[in-house]
């Protein structure tokens, strides 16, 4: 009984944990995966692949929560998505199989995990700091456009006029490969992945930053759910930790994006960054302890 | 003939929408027929306990509405699939490739 009554303190705490990581997240700008794997993979002794699979799944549920709007609305191009995802499916299943087999080589394979994940930090963190293009000039005269149909048009409020846009056909093919290895670091790290995916999207294949946003919060969906399918039939999740995390992270998100348009961002903003910073480098500490090259542990 | 990205928005916000209220409920079911789960937390809180396997009926219950959320977006993309075939073939080609590795995936992967 007082095991019961332990293991509900315990979802307890971890829905309120997962709910205030929601609620945080959209104000830093970042999906609530991108700071759930780190800080539970930083600070509790939950064994990784567990940690993994709920992250994925809140990026993935988030990713098709996002698409639901964004799709109806056409400023996410459904068809660059699809494009996106055969690059993306198979990295991120690739990523997974190996993160599995990466954890299972035990406390050295978890060391390589933490310590790599504190290094994705500091790129997520320098990756928010990059400097965006709001509406790059619409170049659609390549072919690749026009084979794949990749034209869109879509009514822009703040403007009060339609906004015309399409990837550059040089962006494209330069993207693609950069897109195997966001589609493998989700997978590996079970990690939401938006914060890599807007300057591909935006600076490199000259989408709007707003189509740019919106695509890289509902490009994941269709590739995680493949990574997603490798860790539940290798039996790497738990049910109750799986679901009460992911919806503490959804609903919390949701109530993160009402807040997101009254709080005071700047200072929450850097607060998470310095929050983020801190965590990557004690998951750097950490995993390097733990794979033996560190001799102490600091955090 | 309504486009393959607005029936693809909207056959999705329904399944998760029935998804999300199928996982609620599985919790909570879970949670009150066998209590072994919560007890398990404990363990997975202290590191001692790396993946889970279903021993019980009840257990099924959370197993399923995890399979049938995680079926959302397979379902959504063959029941577009028409449509992208009339809208553009070369995404349609892709998008069948996509839906062979996600059964593959389903299918192959053993424990």
């Amino acid at each position: 009984m007082a095991d019961v009554f332990g293991g509900l303190l315990t979802l307890t705490g971890l829905v309120a944990l997962s709910f205030l990581i929601g609620i945080i997240a959209p104000l830093a700008g970042v999906g609530g995966g991108v700071l759930f794997t780190p800080i539970l993979l930083g600070f509790t002794s939950i064994h990784p692949d567990l940690i993994r699979s709920a992250g994925l799944a809140i990026a993935c549920y988030s990713s098709i929560m996002a698409g639901t709007v964004y799709f109806r609305w056409r400023i996410a191009p459904f068809r660059l998505i699809l494009l996106a995802s055969a690059v993306l499916v198979p990295a991120a299943i690739i990523g997974a199989q190996l993160g599995i087999h990466v954890a299972a080589l035990g406390r050295w394979g978890q060391g390589l995990i933490r310590a790599s994940l504190g290094i994705v930090l500091f790129i997520v963190v320098v990756m928010l700091s990059v400097k965006r293009i709001d509406w790059p000039a619409p170049r659609c005269n390549s072919r690749l456009v026009d084979v794949f149909g990749l034209r869109y048009v879509y009514h822009e409020k703040t403007l009060n006029r339609d906004v015309e846009y399409c990837p550059t056909g040089l962006g494209l093919a330069a993207g693609l490969p950069l897109l195997f290895l966001i589609g493998f670091g989700s997978g590996f790290f079970g990690l939401g992945a938006a914060w890599a995916l807007i300057p591909v999207y935006n600076l490199l294949m000259g989408l709007p930053l707003k189509v740019a946003a919106a695509s890289a919060s509902a490009s994941l969906a269709i590739a995680d759910t493949g990574a997603l399918w490798g860790y539940i039939l290798r039996e790497r999740f738990h049910p109750e930790l799986f679901i009460s995390t992911t919806l503490g992270v959804i609903i919390g998100a949701n109530l993160g994006a009402k807040l997101l348009l009254k709080a005071r961002v700047k200072f929450i903003r850097r607060l998470i960054l310095a929050i983020m910073i801190f965590n990557g480098i004690q998951l750097v500490n950490r995993g390097l302890f733990e794979m033996g090259i560190m001799p102490y542990r600091l955090f | 003939m309504k486009p393959a990205d607005y029936t693809y928005a909207g056959v999705t916000r329904a399944l998760l929408y029935v998804a999300l209220a199928a996982l609620t409920a599985s919790l909570i079911i879970h949670a009150v027929l066998n209590p072994t789960g919560l007890e398990e937390l404990s363990r997975i809180i202290n590191g001692e306990l790396n993946r889970w396997a279903p021993q019980t009926p009840v257990d099924y219950v959370p197993l399923y509405a995890i399979y049938f959320i995680n079926l959302i977006v397979p379902i959504g993309l063959i029941y577009v699939l028409p449509t992208l075939f009339k809208e553009n073939k070369l995404i349609a080609i892709l998008t069948v490739f996509i839906l062979i590795l996600l059964t593959l995936m389903i299918l192959t992967v053993e424990e």
